[in-house]
């Protein structure tokens, strides 16, 4: 039986070999493409924004297992890691906050719970993940 | 990223966003787009003297804590004006740009980690050849636009 758990494990174990791949150029990589993705959402084009958007998470979850299999994972990769994703929501935002000044305070509220973060144990609000739904969501209607 | 590159996104964000910019509007976007390297200046003689332009140049304004600020801030003049929608967006991409051509330290002052993406140059030369050549562009795409 296909078994989806199986193979992230063998995806893991294959991205743990000693692969020449910058982690921090690949959260720098999520960041560019999320201008795409601003643009997609901006044109209404919702496939192709889920398709990027879906890219840009993949690459988000893909530097933590290259940092952590290349042994070099560190709270500098972690600062790098939210910075990325807190300039991504910002870019990824920018067309919907054009329709709507209220928006702007999405992405504000995750950078100061960031800043919580930063100094003990608490959860991020996962707005892309959220916005990947809503993007799933608009292309089925 | 340098003063005239933020100055130049200013302008094409004036072009991108104003379906009929005036010089008012085109001055705003300048000012927002630029405002944050106004803490430059008091570690700009240091700058020049060391050829050095490093992490420590930027005070807690050019990091996130600013940003967040700085949004906020537009989020409550965006009642009174509309011209903040398009004025926050040349602010916030100026922070943007900054993370991901210059070494910073985001979450300064409570942690002190520098962020590197390590899409750019290390050496003072790569980093003026990797300015001029976005620079340019960025001026190229201006001129298109127009």
């Amino acid at each position: 039986m296909y078994n989806i758990i199986d193979d992230i494990k063998h995806f893991r174990k294959k991205a743990k070999m000693n692969l020449p791949i910058d982690p921090n150029k690949i959260s720098g990589i999520s960041v560019l493409l999320s201008f795409l993705l601003a643009y997609l959402i901006f044109k209404n084009m919702f496939i192709f924004s889920a398709l990027v958007l879906f890219i840009i998470l993949f690459l988000d979850f893909l530097d933590g297992v290259i940092a952590r299999g290349r042994k070099i994972d560190s709270y500098q990769g972690q600062i790098v890691d939210w910075t990325a994703d807190r300039m991504s929501e910002i870019i990824i935002f920018v067309p919907l906050f054009l329709q709507n000044a209220f928006i702007i305070l999405i992405p504000s509220l995750n950078i100061f719970v960031n800043f919580l973060v930063v100094k003990g144990k608490i959860w991020l609000i996962p707005l892309r993940h959220l916005l990947l739904i809503w993007l799933i969501y608009m292309v089925l209607i | 990223m340098n003063l005239i590159f933020h100055i130049l996104l200013g302008i094409l964000l004036t072009i991108l966003l104003f379906s009929k910019p005036t010089i008012i509007n085109y001055l705003l976007m300048i000012i927002a787009s630029s405002i944050t390297d106004i803490d430059h200046i008091k570690f700009f003689t240091k700058a020049v003297k060391t050829k050095k332009f490093e992490v420590e140049s930027r005070t807690r304004f050019h990091e996130l804590y600013g940003l967040l600020i700085g949004l906020l801030t537009l989020f409550l003049l965006s009642f009174l004006s509309e011209i903040a929608v398009p004025l926050s967006i040349a602010f916030a991409f100026h922070y943007v740009f900054d993370y991901l051509t210059r070494p910073t330290r985001p979450f300064y002052p409570f942690k002190k980690e520098i962020c590197r993406f390590n899409l750019y140059p290390e050496s003072l030369k790569g980093i003026i050849f990797f300015d001029a050549i976005l620079t340019g562009g960025l001026i190229c795409i201006i001129l298109l636009m127009i």
